[in-house]
């Protein structure tokens, strides 16, 4: 499991610089990866931009992703942006 | 998305896409914002637009070649300075408002993507406007500037989109189109994503806009027309037009057009005019401007005209004024096509118009209104608040401005306190969906939070209600000049009358009117009326059963109330608080109605309905209202000691339904269950005994009080299923209401017991509590039971043993109604019951399908002959 950094703001880099790492690496993760979202109390436009483009990284490479913990303030933002039905979501 | 009508390139296409997506992932994020993060942006947006207010206005003049610079800083600075005071302290953001009286809360929803078109005429302070109401409500913004006025609008929205950025907000949350077409437009009006259109423009934008099928708010043209009345300040009225027309070369839609003056005044108020710097023009200048500023194809203005100023305007039509003239004042004496200056000019052209009356002021004022004007701005300058308000009435604008400037009246916040905005809704006169000055809460969906509340309930009795034996001697604490004693013949003939009499007070004259014994009709409640009316009665004292109460309390009615209309206040109702037609209240004559009950039943003496017959034109009307409940009750038992054995079991089965019926009604309460539950325990205990032995004091008197107890809880609380089915059977077949209760009763117990096919709507019960109610009565009759099941069983079994004790008919089939016959009514009788409105109260929603099941239920009957008749008839058996 990757576990994304904690303590993450609306204006923090953080998020996006993750998501960002994470997306190089998808080739090396053939089964899937589950995000923790649980730490994030919310998402910025970088970090918006940074998960749109890991679901389409993942979609070409046919690796799942789940979100877990998201919160629904963001699981909100996700949907108003149809994000959603791009990853799976686990509690 | 495809589009015969729209032809883009697939990189244009794909430009417009980015810029939707890069909105929509701003609004997505902003979605999170706090009410504090949104407040400490708008802040620094509106401290940047008044920094930059004159470099703004002069861009737009210098690429619009529209209006003055002054005016247009000045319009930029009431964009951001008044819009701010208005909404800096407006929650826009979570919870908005709250009523806590009536448990409502609102919550602001942002709408998303927002496109928005920008005209030409004041371009940076509607984009300035515009970005603070977006980032006060959370909204992004896709602007669509007019595109001779692009350059001014991209700058005003860069300065707004960095420091609002700078300060926290999302990225993308403002876009400009670069260089566009009509049809970038059309294909971003119809995009998925785009939440709404706010359309700030000619009528050509406007159209677009509400033609896309999108939510918009489209603010366009207008006509200003103003009544200058004779009552008005002249002085002040001329110098208010003047400063509104020459505003930014009137460029503002809301600025004044045609001005009606009365005659009386006219010449007075051109003079003022001309002396303020204004120019009059004669006929033939009047007529050179029309050609030359109207295009006489179109009607319209001539846009080259348009935001020029007054001497620029009078060269083009080769007028000569006097230098720095500010206005061109044009006499009109029509308005419509004939006469091209009637129209809309945005630049200082004003018509005036010389009006013979106050009459023909207004019409021409409704003419100008109605030649595209309609919604938008009128403007009135008189002191008559008669003159103010009809016009306000005879004129169809959003903005009706009294005595002060059009244009920065209709800006809100200047002149007056409506709200400041650069949008102007137009409502349907000009095909807008608002008339409001379009302010930040029209950015917003607005979503209610709606708390349970319970509805206010009641618990209405007489004044005073006097039982036990002998309480008729009460009589003498009432004085009378004049009582009317109404009352059957049976009764006169067993001497109750004198009973009634020697207990009146002595000095009191007393006459009697005697009805037949039967339902009361209307030929006789209108002979006691005029009865009353002889006598001038202020005294009624009613002494009989149900019926001839009735009669007195309609009697009463008509007398305290003769235009009263029966038949409209039989009007069928939901609740009879709310209902639609109310009962008088202003009465011609007084008088106080006492009620003697001689039967232990209806309880008539106590509740607010009657019942009244028209033989004539054969119909029945049920007259419910709390004006009709008597002022005094006496609930005397010498008057049931010799009530035959039928009536005591009829009558006493009713009183014994009234109390079960009212003890499960969803207008329950604590107040009806003690009298609810009080009457069910006396009915078990003394109607026995009073049927066994009928002339029993204790029993027959708690029989007379358990049937007033269980009226007062059924007045309250009212009755259910088993009335409505009881309703409509017993007139039907002629069969005593008592007994056609009993016969419903075990059934319908049953019925509400078991889980509801439709649940009744009952804000004041938590969860279905009919079966439960049941079983607390079963513990009341101490009738044993473990579990609430057991208890409603034994409730239904108790009221079966004490219906067989009474000798009560154990079915419908019992009485000789044939199958056949009954088949045949059954439909029928389903089919009114369910217009009964005894059962709105019913703890179940009855279906008529359910409805036929419970007459079928009753006239195979309680108890062993049910199941026999279930194995004849399985298929008509209700699951019960």
């Amino acid at each position: 499991m990757t576990t994304i950094a904690e303590g993450f703001k609306i204006d923090g880099a953080h998020l996006a610089q993750t998501l960002q790492e994470l997306r190089e690496q998808l080739g090396s993760l053939e089964e899937g990866v589950v995000l923790d979202f649980s730490s994030v109390p919310g998402l910025d436009t970088a970090g918006l931009q940074e998960l749109e483009k890991l679901a389409g990284a993942a979609e070409k490479k046919a690796v799942k992703i789940t979100l877990c913990g998201v919160n629904v303030a963001i699981y909100k933002v996700l949907k108003l942006a149809r994000l959603t039905s791009r990853f799976t979501f686990a509690d | 998305m495809s589009d015969r009508t729209i032809t883009l390139s697939e990189e244009r296409i794909a430009y417009l896409e980015a810029l939707v997506q890069q909105a929509s992932a701003a609004a997505a994020v902003f979605s999170q914002f706090t009410q504090e993060d949104v407040d400490r942006i708008v802040k620094p947006m509106v401290l940047a637009g008044l920094e930059q207010a004159q470099y703004l206005a002069r861009l737009a003049v210098e690429e619009t070649k529209i209006g003055v610079m002054e005016d247009k800083a000045i319009k930029n600075m009431v964009a951001t300075e008044f819009v701010y005071n208005y909404v800096k302290d407006k929650r826009t953001v979570g919870v908005i408002c709250e009523y806590p009286e009536r448990s409502l809360v609102e919550v602001a929803e942002p709408i998303g993507v927002l496109l928005s078109l920008l005209p030409i005429t004041n371009p940076t302070s509607t984009v300035l406007f515009k970005c603070i109401m977006a980032i006060k409500t959370r909204n992004a913004v896709i602007f669509s500037p007019h595109p001779n006025a692009w350059k001014c609008c991209f700058e005003a929205a860069r300065i707004m989109y960095e420091t609002a950025v700078k300060h926290g907000a999302p990225e993308g949350v403002f876009t400009c189109l670069e260089s566009h077409t009509l049809d970038d437009n059309k294909y971003l009006m119809r995009h998925k994503d785009i939440g709404l259109i706010d359309a700030t423009g000619g009528p050509g934008a406007v159209k677009a806009a509400y033609s896309s099928g999108k939510p918009a708010l489209g603010v366009g043209a207008g006509n200003t027309t103003v009544y200058l009345e004779k009552s008005a300040d002249i002085d002040m009225a001329v110098v208010d037009i003047i400063t509104s027309k020459t505003f930014d070369n009137g460029t503002i839609c809301a600025s004044e057009q045609t001005v009606v003056i009365d005659d009386e005044i006219y010449q007075k108020t051109l003079d003022k005019f001309a002396s303020l710097g204004a120019h009059i023009c004669n006929e033939q200048e009047t007529e050179i401007l029309s050609r030359t500023v109207i295009d006489p194809k179109t009607g319209f203005m001539q846009p080259m005209a348009v935001g020029q100023n007054g001497g620029n305007i009078a060269r083009f039509a080769g007028i000569r004024v006097k230098s720095k003239t500010k206005l061109l004042v044009t006499p009109i004496e029509g308005v419509g096509p004939n006469f091209p200056l009637s129209a809309e000019k945005l630049f200082p052209v004003l018509s005036v118009y010389r009006a013979k009356s106050v009459d023909e002021a207004l019409k021409v004022c409704v003419d100008v209104n109605h030649n595209g004007g309609l919604g938008h701005t009128a403007v009135v300058f008189s002191n008559n608040e008669e003159v103010i308000l009809k016009f306000a009435d005879v004129i169809n604008a959003g903005r009706i401005i009294v005595n002060s400037p059009g244009s920065i009246g209709a800006l809100g916040g200047v002149y007056n306190d409506m709200v400041p905005t650069f949008s102007f809704g137009c409502g349907t006169g000009g095909g807008n969906s608002t008339t409001d000055n379009v302010n930040v809460f029209h950015y917003l969906n607005i979503k209610r939070v709606a708390r349970r509340t319970q509805a206010h309930m009641w618990f209405r009795v007489p004044n005073q209600i006097y039982f036990n034996m002998n309480a008729t001697e009460n009589l003498r604490n009432f004085p009378s000049r004049s009582t009317l004693i109404i009352t059957s013949p049976a009764l006169e003939a067993i001497g109750h009358i004198e009973i009634v009499k020697r207990c009146i007070a002595p000095e009191s004259p007393v006459r009697v009117t005697i009805i037949p014994d039967a339902e009361p009709d209307i030929k006789i409640m209108r002979q006691g009326v005029e009865a009353l009316n002889f006598y001038k009665a202020d005294q009624i004292i009613a002494l009989g059963g149900g019926s001839v109460i009735d009669a007195a309390k309609i009697m009463k009615l008509q007398y305290e109330f003769p235009e009263a209309d029966l038949e409209e206040l039989a009007a069928p109702f939901l609740d009879l608080r709310k209902r639609v037609v109310q009962y008088p209240t202003v009465k011609t004559n007084h008088a106080r109605l006492i009620a003697i009950s001689t039967t232990s039943g209806t309880g008539s003496e106590v509740t607010p309905f009657a019942v009244l017959t028209d033989k004539e034109r054969g119909f029945k009307v049920t007259l419910a209202d709390y004006s009709l409940t008597p002022d005094v009750a006496i609930v005397d038992p010498q008057f049931v000691m010799s009530m035959p054995r039928g009536l005591t079991v009829d009558t006493g089965v009713d009183c014994l339904t009234h109390a079960l019926e009212a003890g499960v009604s969803i207008f329950a309460s604590p107040y009806t269950d003690s009298n609810a539950m009080q009457a069910v325990r006396l009915v078990f205990k003394y109607l026995p005994i009073a049927f066994e032995n009928p002339k029993e004091e204790e029993a027959r008197s708690m029989m007379h009080n358990a049937a007033c107890i269980a009226a007062i809880a059924s007045s309250n609380a009212s009755v259910g299923v088993n009335h409505a089915l009881a309703h409509e059977f017993g007139a039907r077949f002629k069969v005593p209401h008592g007994r056609a209760n009993a016969l419903m009763l075990p059934h319908v117990i049953a019925y509400n017991a078991s889980v509801p096919t439709k649940f009744m709507p009952s804000p004041n019960q938590r969860t279905y509590i009919a079966h439960k109610k049941y079983a607390m009565m079963a513990d009341l009759l101490a009738l044993g039971g473990h579990t609430v099941e057991e208890k409603v069983q034994n409730l239904i079994t108790a009221t079966e043993q004490l219906l067989d004790h009474l000798g009560v008919p154990r079915s419908i089939a019992a009485l000789g109604i044939s199958k056949g016959e009954f088949e045949k009514a059954v439909p029928e009788l389903a089919k009114i019951a369910f217009d009964d409105p005894s059962w709105r109260s019913n703890p179940r929603m009855p279906l008529v399908e359910e409805l036929v099941e419970l007459l079928w239920a009753a006239y195979r009957g309680r108890g062993p002959l049910a199941a026999e008749a279930q194995e004849r008839h399985p298929e008509k058996l209700v699951a019960v």
